[in-house]
C-alpha cells in the first residue's frame, strides 16, 4: 500500500507542477516535467531511491521557480507539500521493512500517515495564514531576520548531522 | 545526502531565493518543509541507551538443529518513538522461525522479549551485537549504534561413525592401545618364541617346542599393542577445493576429518590436526574427548582460503612425531604429489583421503558430450596423480562422496592394506 501511495503523490506532485506551468504557457518545460515524473516513478519502481530525493528537490525548485513566472500558487503548494509526502512515505516504508509480523505494519503505516497528514496540515495551514497575514519590515530589520534564520538553520542542521553520527 | 541535510538546502534556497526575488510567495513554500523539520526535531530521541541479554539455546548445535535466540531488551534511557532493531545472522544459518528484525517504539524502561529461530549448516558465529538505529517518526535525526551481547553458536560437523579402523605405524606410545607395536609382551596376536626367564608364568610355556629342544624352555611371545600419534591434516586451500558456481567438496573433507579424528580418539590414539588454509592452523595432539571437542571446534571454524605465503602444499614436519601415522584429506591436485612423497621418504604412513571431486562436480553438471568430455581428462589426471601415490607407498581412498563415508571408509581401512599384508609387516 504504502508503495502505490508513493507512486500516487509522487505523480501527482509533478502533475500539479506540470499543470501549473502550463497554465503560464510555458509547455516544454511542462512536458519536460512530466517526463521526469514518469523516469521518478520507473527509477523509483527499480528501487532506485536516490531518485526521489531528487525529483522532491527538482519538483520544489521546479516550483519555486514557476511562482516567479506566475505560476497560481496552489500548484505550488499543493506539488510540494505532495513531493513531500511522496518523499517521507518512502523513506518510512524502506524503514518499514524491518518490522516483523507481530510489530504490526500496518498499524504502523497507519499511524505514520496520521501524524504526516498532521505536520503537513499545519505546514499547509501556517502556510495560508502567512499568506493572509503580511508583515511589513523596514529593510534593516528585515536582513536581521534573514541573517538569523539563515543562522539558526545551519546550527540546526549542524546539529542535526553531528547527532546522527 | 542525509534526509535534513537536503530538506536544509531547499529550505535555505527558498529563502535566499525569496530574498533574491523579493517575492513572499518563496518564503511561503518553505513554511511546510520547516514545519516538518521542525516536527522531526521535536520528537527526535535524545540517546540510546538499551541493555541487551541474549540466550542462545543450544549454543552448540549440530548442522539442521533448530537454534532459538532470545532477546531480552530494556530501555534505559528517554523514550525511543520508533526504534530499529537487526540482529545480524551467520553466514551460514537461515531463519527458519520469527524475524531477526524489529520496528517499534520502547518507552523509558519498558522491556520486550523477542525470540526467532534459525538452523545453520557448520560454522562458528560470535555475535557482535544487536544494531540499533533509534529516529524520529520523520527520520529527520537518525541515532545508530551497537548494543553490545554476549553470545556465541556454534555448529558442529557432523560425525558419521567408523567402527573399525586399521593402522600401522612404525613407531607407537607407550600406552596400551589396539595397534600391533612390533614389540613381543602381553597382546592377543602370537608374536614369537623366547627362552624362558624365571617368573613368567607356566602356562605362556611353549611345550611343544620346547620338548624338541632339550636344553631349554622356550615360551610364546605376544605383540604388544599400544596407541599411536596421528596427524590429521585437511586441506582448505580454495583452489583445491572451490568449484565452478560457487560449490565446494570441503564440507566432504570437513565430515571425513571429523570421523576419522573421531574414530582415532575413540581407540585412544593421540590425535593432532593441521588445517591448511589461509595460514597453518594447528590444533596441538591429545587424548580422549577433550581433544574431540578441541577438533570439532576448529574443524567447525574451518573455512578455505588461498595462502598467501605457500603458492603449493607445504607440509610442517617437525608438528608430527617422527614415524608417526598422517591422514591427508583433501581433494588432491596434481602438484601434492610431491610433498606427500618427501612425507613418506621421512618414513611417516600416510593415507591419503580424498573425496572424488571430478565426480562430484560432473553430477552437477548437465549431461552433454563436451561435459563428460572434460570429466574423462580430468578424471584420467586424477587416477594418475593417485596412482604416483600409490607406487610411493601412499594409502589412497578414493571416496566417491554419493556413498557414505563410513561405508567407504570401513570397507578400505578395516584391515591392514595389501603392501603390508604381503610382506606380513605389523600382523605377524
Amino acid at each position: 500500500m504504502a508503495r502505490w501511495l508513493v507512486y500516487l503523490l509522487f505523480g501527482l506532485g509533478y502533475a500539479m507542477l506540470a499543470l501549473g506551468w502550463a497554465l503560464v504557457l510555458i509547455w516544454p518545460f511542462s512536458l519536460g516535467l512530466l517526463c521526469l515524473a514518469g523516469l521518478g516513478l520507473f527509477a523509483v519502481k527499480k528501487k532506485f531511491h536516490q531518485a526521489l530525493d531528487l525529483g522532491f528537490a527538482l519538483g520544489v525548485m521546479a516550483a519555486a521557480t514557476g511562482i516567479s513566472l506566475e505560476m497560481p500558487f496552489p500548484y505550488a503548494l499543493g506539488a510540494v507539500l505532495s513531493l513531500l509526502a511522496a518523499w517521507d512515505i518512502d523513506h518510512f516504508s524502506r524503514r518499514l521493512t524491518l518490522a516483523a509480523s507481530q510489530d504490526d505494519p500496518r498499524a504502523m503505516l497507519g499511524r505514520h500517515l496520521g501524524q504526516l497528514g498532521l505536520v503537513l496540515l499545519v505546514g499547509l495551514a501556517a502556510s495560508l495564514i502567512v499568506l493572509e497575514i503580511r508583515f511589513q519590515f523596514n529593510f534593516e530589520l528585515a536582513i536581521g531576520l534573514v541573517l538569523l534564520v539563515f543562522a539558526s538553520l545551519a546550527a540546526l542542521i549542524n546539529w542535526l548531522r553531528k547527532t546522527e553520527r | 545526502m542525509s534526509r535534513s541535510l537536503l530538506l536544509g538546502l531547499l529550505l535555505i534556497f527558498l529563502l535566499i531565493g525569496g530574498l533574491v526575488t523579493l517575492n513572499a510567495f518563496w518564503l511561503e513554500l518553505a513554511i511546510p518543509l520547516a514545519v516538518y523539520l521542525l516536527a522531526g526535531f521535536l520528537l527526535a530521541p535524545e540517546k540510546v541507551a538499551l541493555t541487551v541479554e541474549r540466550q542462545i539455546s543450544p549454543e552448540r548445535a549440530i548442522p539442521g538443529e533448530a537454534v532459538t535466540i532470545t532477546l531480552r531488551i530494556t530501555n534505559e534511557g528517554a523514550n525511543l518513538p520508533q526504534v530499529g532493531l537487526r540482529d545480524p545472522l551467520p553466514g551460514f544459518a537461515e531463519l527458519v522461525d520469527g524475524s531477526f528484525t524489529r520496528l517499534l517504539s520502547l518507552r523509558h524502561g519498558e522491556s520486550l522479549a523477542w525470540q526467532y529461530t534459525l538452523r545453520g549448516k557448520r560454522g562458528y558465529h560470535l555475535f557482535p551485537g544487536l544494531e540499533v538505529s533509534a529516529s524520529d517518526p520523520f527520520g529527520m535525526v537518525n541515532l545508530r549504534q551497537v548494543a553490545p551481547t554476549g553470545g556465541q553458536l556454534l555448529v558442529l560437523p557432523n560425525v558419521p561413525r567408523v567402527r573399525r579402523l586399521v593402522i600401522r605405524p612404525r613407531v607407537t606410545r607407550v600406552y596400551a592401545g589396539n595397534i600391533p607395536a612390533r614389540q613381543g609382551g602381553a597382546g592377543v596376536e602370537f608374536f614369537g618364541l623366547n627362552e624362558y626367564q624365571p617368573g613368567v608364568p607356566m602356562h605362556a610355556v611353549n611345550w611343544h617346542v620346547s620338548a624338541r629342544h632339550q636344553e631349554a624352555l622356550f615360551i610364546n611371545e605376544y605383540e604388544q599393542e599400544r596407541v599411536a600419534d596421528v596427524g590429521l591434516i585437511l586441506d582448505a586451500r580454495q583452489r583445491a577445493n572451490h568449484l565452478g558456481n560457487g560449490k565446494s567438496i570441503f564440507e566432504h573433507s570437513v565430515l571425513a576429518t571429523a570421523s576419522m579424528s573421531d574414530a582415532f580418539l575413540n581407540n585412544g590414539n593421540r590425535v593432532g590436526l593441521l588445517i591448511y588454509g589461509l595460514y597453518i592452523n594447528w590444533t596441538n595432539p591429545g587424548y580422549g574427548k577433550r581433544q574431540r571437542e578441541n577438533i570439532l571446534y576448529a574443524l567447525a571454524r574451518a573455512n578455505t582460503a588461498e595462502s598467501q605465503v605457500f603458492s603449493g602444499m607445504y607440509i610442517p614436519r617437525r608438528l608430527f612425531p617422527p614415524k608417526s601415522q598422517i591422514v591427508f584429506i583433501s581433494p588432491l591436485m596434481p602438484d601434492d604429489v610431491e610433498p606427500l612423497v618427501a612425507l613418506r621418504a621421512h618414513d611417516y604412513p600416510i593415507i591419503v583421503i580424498s573425496p572424488n571431486v571430478v565426480r562430484y562436480e560432473a553430477s552437477l553438471l548437465p549431461d552433454q558430450a563436451p561435459f563428460r568430455q572434460a570429466a574423462r581428462i580430468l578424471a584420467l589426471e586424477r587416477y594418475i596423480t593417485i596412482q604416483r601415490l600409490r607406487h610411493a607407498g601412499v594409502q589412497v581412498i578414493d571416496w566417491d562422496v554419493t556413498r557414505p563415508f563410513e561405508q567407504t571408509v570401513e570397507s578400505l581401512l578395516s584391515r591392514p592394506p595389501a603392501f603390508i599384508r604381503a610382506i606380513g609387516a605389523g600382523s605377524r
